[in-house]
């Protein structure tokens, strides 16, 4: 028998039509007597047609094919003079050659009184230069310490500042999540914004209204003269409630 | 009318001006594409030209020549991908959300029917894009698990863990908007 935590997690693939035989059947006869497993299809259901309505929505139409053209024939300009000079090169080797070998077929005496030089033939090179990647910041504001923020803020922090920093700071609370007595839904609720030189989420776990826990994750895009300690660390904030929260989970 | 395959015949026979038949034919599809998992236009726009000038360098080397199609769609994919900011840390994502998913459904069916379209595009536009990709291209694309494998280079198991998981962000962050005003 499957448990409803296993079939929930079935759940979107089914709707997708990827769950087939046995599995099916049995997913099918747990969701006709389970109510939550039930609702959570139907909610995964409306989800799916809002997301084909959604995708369904029409997009401007664009036309690019002049442009691509245009790019194909100036490459095939460049290629078509590459090959000439590689054609007018090949021509002017032979050529040098000749003479070398009319130059050593004559006199030892006269040899260093002759000099051929040979031009090689001008290239074009186009330097490209690469603007240096931007320097990132990133600055993760725990708002509230709990094992749930290390958590949170590593999905949302590169890999390498959540190593030195948040696993460090902030483990609070050691309890994993799972062992919250949670009467109500808890909730992740993200909110992002964005500038040319920053990204900003805020994160929360949600139980209900309360905020459990909540961190920030700043993101800098450092200008070139600009340096990583000149930008001020925000302003932690304390979220009032926690220990509401914690009687209310069973903490 | 002649068909992809015989475009692309004539193009590798130097029958260059062919081939701007080819980016009218499928440029509107690579910019859906773009679009919806890169969310700017311009950006999008940049991609459909990058797409078709990369594609005629490697026409060659398209050897199902009838299905174009989902050959300049990969190239499409590619180039999104690269562009994409690179705060995506799915590998990181761990049972924070298993733990979050498990519990009761965050929003009603019938709430979410009364759910305002322009919300669900935020909600989108919010996802990692790693998530987001996958779903635009089970729901744009239509493709199966399997492909979507193939296309983003991880195994079907990992597919379906990121499509759940990601609908599940998506009812979260739609059951928030829902008690705000969106
Ligand atoms: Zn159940």
């Amino acid at each position: 028998m499957m448990k409803c935590v296993e079939i929930r997690k079935m759940l979107s693939a089914y709707a997708d039509g990827e769950i087939k035989g046995r599995t099916a059947s049995e997913l099918q006869a747990h969701v006709a007597q389970c109510d939550l497993c039930r609702a959570e299809m139907k909610t995964m259901d409306v989800l799916q047609s809002k997301l084909r309505e959604m995708m369904s929505e029409p997009v401007e139409a664009v036309d690019v094919s002049n442009y691509v053209m245009s790019q194909l024939t100036s490459r095939q300009a460049t290629r078509i003079s590459m090959f000439r000079w590689i054609g007018v090169g090949a021509a002017m080797c032979f050529v040098v050659l000749l003479l070398v070998c009319l130059f050593l077929a004559s006199s030892s005496t006269e040899r260093a009184t002759m000099r051929i030089v040979q031009n090689p033939p001008r290239r074009h090179i186009t330097k490209v230069q690469h603007d240096p990647p931007p320097q990132r910041k990133i600055i993760v504001t725990p708002i509230e310490h709990h094992r749930c923020v290390e958590r949170v803020a590593k999905l949302h922090a590169p890999r390498p500042y959540y190593h030195r920093h948040i696993r460090r700071q902030h483990v609070a609370d050691r309890r994993p999540i799972q062992d919250w007595k949670s009467p109500e839904t808890m909730h992740l609720a993200i909110t992002s914004s964005a500038t040319a030189d920053r990204i900003e989420k805020t994160i929360s776990v949600k139980l209900g209204d309360i905020n459990l826990c909540q961190a920030k994750v700043t993101q800098v895009n450092l200008q070139p003269n600009e340096d990583a300690a000149s930008i001020t660390r925000p302003e932690l904030e304390v979220v009032e409630n926690r220990g509401a929260a914690m009687n209310q989970i069973g903490g | 009318m002649i068909s992809d395959e015989q475009i692309i015949e004539l193009v590798l026979k130097k029958h260059i001006d062919e081939y701007q038949e080819l980016v009218r034919r499928h440029q509107d599809s690579v910019f859906r594409l773009a679009y919806r998992i890169l969310g700017r236009r311009e950006e999008a726009e940049d991609v459909v030209q990058d797409t078709f000038v990369k594609a005629y360098s490697n026409l060659a080397s398209c050897r199902e020549r009838n299905k174009f199609w989902p050959w300049i769609r990969r190239i499409a994919l590619n180039i999104c991908l690269r562009r994409a900011p690179r705060e995506c840390l799915c590998e990181a994502i761990d049972d924070l959300h298993d733990a979050i998913c498990d519990r009761e459904s965050p929003i009603e069916a019938e709430v979410l029917k009364q759910v305002d379209i322009s919300c669900l595009r935020r909600a989108v536009a919010e996802l990692p894009t790693c998530y987001r990709t996958i779903i635009v291209l089970r729901y744009e694309e239509e493709l199966a698990y399997k492909e979507i494998a193939k296309l983003v280079g991880e195994s079907v198991d990992v597919v379906r863990i990121r499509l759940y998981r990601a609908k599940k962000m998506l009812a979260q962050q739609l059951a928030v908007m829902n008690d705000e005003v969106c």
